[in-house]
């Protein structure tokens, strides 16, 4: 990295704001193409590595659900359940399998590192900014869809109702053993879904504001 | 080494060297906390490198570089949700009243001003920052309609709105018809 230091004018005027911005003490600043280079090596990597990471994630909660898929019945038979119970957690089993494999897909596609589409950086500003806002809106949005949440949380809640169903008859113990995690995902539901909504909102209204803007003063 | 890294490389000098000091005076206007605007920079650096790997000359050096520079900007600020969410336009009444700097407390103290400067600068939102900004460096109104898509016109209205909410600040100079916005 090299830096050049530039002289101040021994003049300023604090009336004119454009003589004063553009006579601000400044160093001007350039990196190396070298150590450009190496900084996009280090991204990649980097990226890279975190693919590796969150696909070995993935690969366990394939293999150690889909081992509580297979193990079928004999490793449940003793939770005095009966054959619908099993079979729901069964299946339940099979969801989170599968949910593991696709959580492991979706890191590969959002991580992985993609050469930048050609015209990426010919857009407008506007175009920019409006298309990042987007972005966030709809990854907000499909949040639960993109990630697989839907089919995770129904995954989990087939493997728990049957045992929620077998202990009914004991209330307190019920209460004892599940109340705190039942609490704690209802208040993060309380606070999570408004605020988001709320976040949403306001993204949305930003969009359409922009869209109109393009719409009356497009070049 | 290959052809177009050595294009891209070259691109590259020459941008940072024509453009390097108005890069950091843009980064200026994105991030106040001196580390993390050098983080900001360097990030900008970075994406202006990277993009000159498919720069075709569809647009000027200056429009591209620009529009890099300001993209990776306001990708920063979009992602500090709570600074963003409190972002105004430059028509919203409360700019008007923001504590700034009135005829009689002038100072010849260039870095207060600065400060005041970069104050009202970032309490906007990216586009309208895009434009202070660009009307700041002393860009063409012309300049300034291709770098962020709006037609000349609308760039128009807006220094005009700009330079009334720096007349308010800077007293009578800050109207900067000298130095303004031109027609290219």
């Amino acid at each position: 990295m090299q830096a050049k230091e530039e002289f101040m004018p021994t003049e300023f005027h604090t009336n004119n704001p454009q003589n004063l911005w553009q006579s601000q003490p400044t160093e001007a600043f350039k990196m190396s193409a070298d150590s450009l280079r190496r900084k996009a090596q280090r991204m990649e990597r980097k990226a890279r590595l975190a693919v590796i990471w969150a696909a070995a994630v993935a690969l366990a909660l394939f293999l150690w659900f889909g081992w509580g898929f297979l193990s079928f019945p004999q490793k449940f038979q003793n939770f005095g359940l009966g054959p619908a119970g099993l079979w729901t957690m069964r299946l339940g089993f099979g969801l989170l399998s599968l949910w593991g494999l696709y959580s492991g897909y979706k890191a590969y596609k959002i991580l992985w590192p993609h050469p930048a589409a050609s015209d990426a950086d010919l857009k407008t500003t506007l175009q920019s900014y409006r298309q990042e806002l987007e972005k966030r809106r709809d990854y907000s949005q499909n949040i639960w869809l993109r990630s697989g949440l839907l089919v995770c949380f129904l995954g989990i809640a087939m493997v728990l109702t049957p045992m929620v169903v077998r202990d009914i008859r004991q209330p307190l113990q019920l209460l004892l053993s599940a109340g705190p995690i039942v609490a704690i995902f209802i208040l993060w539901l309380a606070i999570f879904i408004p605020q988001r909504r709320r976040q949403q909102r306001k993204l949305q209204q930003e969009i359409d504001q922009l869209r109109e803007f393009e719409r009356e003063y497009r070049v | 080494m290959p052809k177009e890294n050595t294009t891209q490389d070259l691109l590259y000098e020459q941008a940072a060297e024509t453009y390097g000091s108005a890069l950091k005076r843009l980064a200026r206007a994105y991030e106040l906390d001196p580390e993390i605007r050098r983080d900001l920079l360097q990030e900008i650096h970075f994406h202006l490198w990277r993009s000159f790997s498919t720069f075709d000359q569809r647009c000027s050096l200056r429009t591209w570089v620009y529009r890099v520079a300001h993209n990776v900007a306001t990708g920063h600020v979009i992602s500090q949700r709570r600074i963003r969410e409190r972002l105004v336009n430059l028509e919203d009444e409360t700019i008007e009243n923001l504590p700034g700097k009135t005829e009689n407390e002038l100072t010849p103290d260039q870095s207060q001003s600065l400060d005041c400067l970069s104050t009202l600068i970032q309490r906007l939102k990216p586009l309208d920052r895009q434009i202070i900004i660009s009307y700041l460096e002393g860009l063409p109104a012309t300049a300034i309609s291709e770098i962020t898509g709006l037609s000349p016109a609308n760039i128009a209205m807006k220094i005009h709105r700009i330079k009334k909410i720096l007349k308010r600040w800077f007293g009578e100079a800050g109207d900067a018809g000298k130095g303004g916005v031109h027609a290219d």
